[in-house]
């Protein structure tokens, strides 16, 4: 018998993959001794795709107070405040979102033995595991390479997870399949030599067409739509080629880069753009140093002279063209033959099912079966489950989606009612997916550090609360989306929704209160052909009245067939917040104290995990009331771009800059000047000298929106760039929100 | 044979539909006052939306504790990862002292009306480099001993069919129920 996954599978994995894993099991020896430093540790893990989980800095806040999680191995870390025995989250790449039933049973494998049993789909068609212990990491990572399936830079600054429309090749509406260009993307790209020095990550997406959302490229660095085109009387395939687009705390819609860029330039002109950004993208300011900064700060039309220039250069690789000729690999057989559903006896719920989880396939006769999994989630049993489902009716033909669910492609028709029975049978087969209430969610404070409120709370008790009333919704309601983040950085992809929510926090009475700032006119279509604003900022436990509030005015106010992307465009953006405003106050603590804990979450609500008890006071503070006046001066921006007055927009965005940094200055220092550049100044001194401003993980990050802002303003801000300054401008408030609660924490009151 | 990843799950009394969500502020309370003693308990986790899931769970360095509606009957059950020592029978010991623990702490709870039985148990093996579904002949009398704790002596053991899944192993204080 083996006595070890090494010797057991020895034989089983690539060759490199086996040894990639041996190497990065060396270096957790190195780490353990003390001889590889914390930090290059760090992004060695990550580039394995291990990654950090809230709390592995051994503090968490028990709802009482912050109390040291006191792990075996002290004080060994395994990158900066991050402890050695602290449970992390494995993140597994698998490109274009495509599996086989044999990976599926392996995943619930490595579930059920080094995880929580769940296994959770990403918004980028990953799956991640948590609650993992590093030490397992290499042994699970041999086992999923046995499968062909790598963990490699799934996280680091390197290219992520390449995705694809999850419906390419069966899809009615693409001009070709994109998953042979997607596996081609993936394969050349990773461990790429011209991909290893970037100071971001770096995202790909394919697209089958431009109108439907499935790839959603132009929130994307490099997106790729297919197209096909006629040269010399022969049908050529190529991408109407996009970069820069990127959401995070400031979302950018990707620019045009090639009309028509053909299959065979693909490759290298990736690999192009690969060096140009590694050569010229922001290394030292992280915040900074993703493509879309480099290219707002070049212009496209320097972007792309710049990566032509190199493209000429590239020394020639015959994997450029030669993944061409196997491109027929990729066709699907189905399993069974094409038979249309008979006249059988539907189950109760069939038909509700199939409205909304089955779509007709390009091929006749066959289906593509939607499987909305709840908050991204299955767990073990149903993995393997759902495996059999597969080799039953289709095969390996598996895919994840970006909206965290699963789809079987290639489903007889004829066998619609036993695969509903079958996955009804394991929990899996709930109609909605794609609907209203299929929500998108990022982990937000359930695992993640970074994560301000409890997204996935939040999206659990709207699913709920919508799935309850769904016979009843209007059916254009029914067609919305819903994503929501736990902080501004957008994993949850809230700005790509027709309602978006990102959470954050206010201080009220001294307490803590958990918020979700609200977006709107997000468009999912057109691959995330627009952005949400924000309009307001609610308490978390009010956010379900407000998608209420806003699908009932929209049902009662609609025009035939308008979307509510359009519907909120036509009212604007300030009849929007007005149907927000009732719902922004938060009763005292002593009224109700169930506003001041977070949804799935019984601990009283703090940010940060500070650990530090609040004092209590009934009192709104001066600096509540001064960024109250910035929060609406960043609205009035809104309302300005809305209009059409970029340039006041402009003005306006950086005027709430201001005056959120007044009303910090203001708790120091009551007699402030007025003047702009008094105020800035003082603001630098006292709280970004100081590091007063900085919180753990963003740092200074924000305050650099205001310095930037304040020393070069825009001789002619367009709609783009305006748009940009709102953003950052909510940022900036938000910051200076989360500093006076920090300082507030921190200072006994009355 | 290193056997760290046994797991150990004991069913409710009550039939009735069990509110999940109940539990999440009774694992807070048990990290907050340290109710498990020396284990090094670090978060909760819900996830009592998915269907016949791991339910809620309390996650600790050593192991996992869960109230869930696995195979669809409502039950606790404590999930070792690490730290296990002793020989097999060590090991199960261990695993059924803190399922045990924790039955004792939910039947105390004033917020939420549960009891368990003490007359199933089954026991999981996720070893998967150690342990298959044909391992049970080298495993059954070490689950008939340890299960004896809350089965008393002369346990029955059967093995559940568990294609692909762990081996899993249903101890009863009585006649074998079926699988």
């Amino acid at each position: 018998m083996s006595t070890t996954w090494k010797e057991k599978l020895a034989g089983q994995m690539p060759e490199e993959w086996a040894r990639e894993i041996d190497e990065f099991e060396q270096q957790m020896q190195r780490r353990k001794q003390g001889t590889l430093d914390e930090k290059i540790f760090a992004e060695t893990r990550l580039r394995r795709g291990v990654y950090g989980q809230r709390y592995d800095n051994g503090h968490r806040h028990d709802g009482i107070e912050s109390r040291e999680i006191e792990f075996p191995s002290g004080h060994i870390t395994k990158g900066p405040e991050t402890m050695w025995d602290a449970p992390g989250m494995m993140r597994i790449k698998i490109p274009w979102g495509g599996m086989t039933a044999d990976q599926l049973d392996r995943l619930a494998e490595v579930a059920d033995e080094y995880s929580d049993r769940i296994l959770h789909v990403t918004t980028r068609q990953d799956f991640q595991l948590h609650y993992i212990h590093i030490e397992d990491t290499p042994d699970l990572m041999r086992r999923l390479a046995a499968v062909g399936i790598t963990t490699r830079e799934a996280c680091g600054n390197v290219v992520r997870n390449v995705t694809a429309c999850p419906i390419a090749g069966v899809c009615n509406t693409e001009s070709f399949d994109v998953t042979p260009y997607a596996d081609a993307m993936t394969y050349f790209l990773l461990g790429h030599p011209d991909c290893q020095d970037f100071g971001r990550k770096f995202k790909v997406a394919f697209s089958g067409c431009a109108d439907k959302a499935c790839g959603i490229v132009m929130m994307h660095d490099l997106g790729l739509i297919a197209r096909v085109r006629e040269v010399d009387g022969k049908q050529v395939r190529g991408f109407e080629t996009y970069v820069g687009g990127g959401l995070g705390a400031v979302p950018h819609q990707a620019k045009l880069f090639d009309e028509f860029l053909s299959e065979e330039e693909i490759l290298p002109v990736a690999q192009a753009i690969g060096r140009v950004f590694a050569r010229l993208g922001e290394k030292a300011n992280r915040n900074r140093a993703r493509v879309k900064f480099l290219i707002a700060k070049l212009g496209i039309e320097e972007f792309i002279r710049l990566v032509n220039e190199e493209r000429k250069i590239l020394p020639h690789d015959d994997r450029w063209t030669s993944y061409i000729d196997g491109i027929e690999k990729f066709t699907e057989n189905p399993l069974k033959d094409a038979v249309q559903l008979n006249g059988r006896a539907r189950p109760e719920g069939f038909d509700e099912w199939v409205a909304t989880n089955v779509t007709d396939q390009k091929q006749a006769g066959y289906a593509i079966v939607k499987l909305r999994l709840p908050l991204g989630d299955l767990d073990s049993t149903q993995a393997r489950a759902l495996a059999n489902v597969a080799r039953k009716y289709c095969g390996d033909a598996i895919r994840t989606t970006v909206e965290q669910n699963i789809v079987l492609r290639w489903i007889s028709q004829g066998d619609l009612i036993d695969v509903y029975n079958d996955l009804k049978a394991i929990g899996l087969g709930e109609p909605g997916a794609n609907t209203i209430v299929d929500v998108t969610a990022c982990p937000g404070t359930d695992t993640c550090k970074l994560g301000i409120a409890s997204s996935r709370g939040l999206a659990a008790e709207l699913s709920n609360r919508l799935a309850a009333k769904s016979a009843t919704l209007d059916e254009a309601v029914k067609g919305m989306r819903i994503k929501v983040s736990g902080c501004f950085n957008s994993c949850g992809q809230h700005h790509a929704s027709d309602l978006g929510f990102y959470g954050n926090s206010r201080k009220v009475g001294g307490y803590g209160v958990p918020h979700f700032q609200v977006l709107v006119g997000g468009m999912w279509e057109q691959n995330a052909g627009a952005y949400g604003l924000a309009v307001g900022v609610v308490p978390s436990k009010r956010i379900p009245e407000v998608v209420d509030a806003l699908t009932d005015w929209y049902v009662a106010e609609r025009q035939p067939d308008e979307k509510f992307q359009a519907f909120t465009t036509r009212m604007g953006k300030k009849a929007c917040r007005g149907k927000l405003e009732p719902l922004m106050a938060v009763p005292s603590h002593d009224e109700d104290a169930s506003f001041y804990t977070d949804w799935s979450d019984s601990r009283e609500f703090t940010i940060g995990d500070m650990g530090i008890g609040e004092c209590a006071g009934e009192v709104v503070s001066l600096a509540e009331f001064e960024l109250s006046n910035a929060d609406r001066e960043q609205f009035e921006a809104q309302i300005e771009l809305e209009e059409g007055n970029a340039a006041k927009a402009d003005e306006r965005a950086y005027n709430s800059m201001v005056l959120a940094a007044k009303a910090l200055v203001k708790t120091q220092w009551l007699d402030v000047p007025n003047e702009a550049d008094a105020i800035v100044a003082e603001f630098r001194k006292r709280f970004y000298d100081t590091e007063l401003f900085f919180d753990k993980y963003a740092k200074g990050k924000f305050a650099q929106y205001l310095f930037a802002r304040h020393e070069s303003p825009n001789p002619s801000p367009t709609e783009d760039t305006a748009r940009v300054s709102i953003e950052e401008a909510q940022l900036f408030i938000e910051a200076a929100h989360a500093c006076d609660s920090r300082i507030a924490a921190t200072t006994p009151t009355m | 044979m290193d056997l760290q990843h046994i797991s150990i799950k004991l069913f409710a009394n009550e039939t009735d539909e069990f509110d999940l969500a109940s539990l999440i502020p009774v694992f807070h309370g048990w990290i907050q006052r340290k109710a498990l003693g020396d284990l090094t308990t670090i978060d909760v986790a819900d996830y009592s939306h998915v269907p016949n899931g791991p339910g809620v769970m309390l996650i600790c360095h050593e192991g996992h504790f869960s109230v869930n509606t696995e195979e669809g009957r409502l039950g606790v059950s404590y999930a070792n990862k690490r730290l296990a020592t002793g020989s097999t029978g060590d090991r199960l010991n261990t695993a059924i002292q803190r399922v045990n623990d924790a039955v004792k702490l939910l039947e105390a709870e004033q917020s939420i009306d549960l009891s368990f039985s003490t007359k199933e148990v089954v026991v999981r093996f996720d070893d998967f480099l150690d342990m298959s579904n044909e391992s049970f002949d080298s495993v059954k009398d070490d689950v008939r001993e340890a299960t004896a704790l809350l089965l008393g002596s002369g346990a029955v053991v059967d093995q559940i069919e568990a294609s692909k899944a762990g081996l899993t192993i249903r101890a009863t204080a009585g006649e074998p129920t079926t699988a």
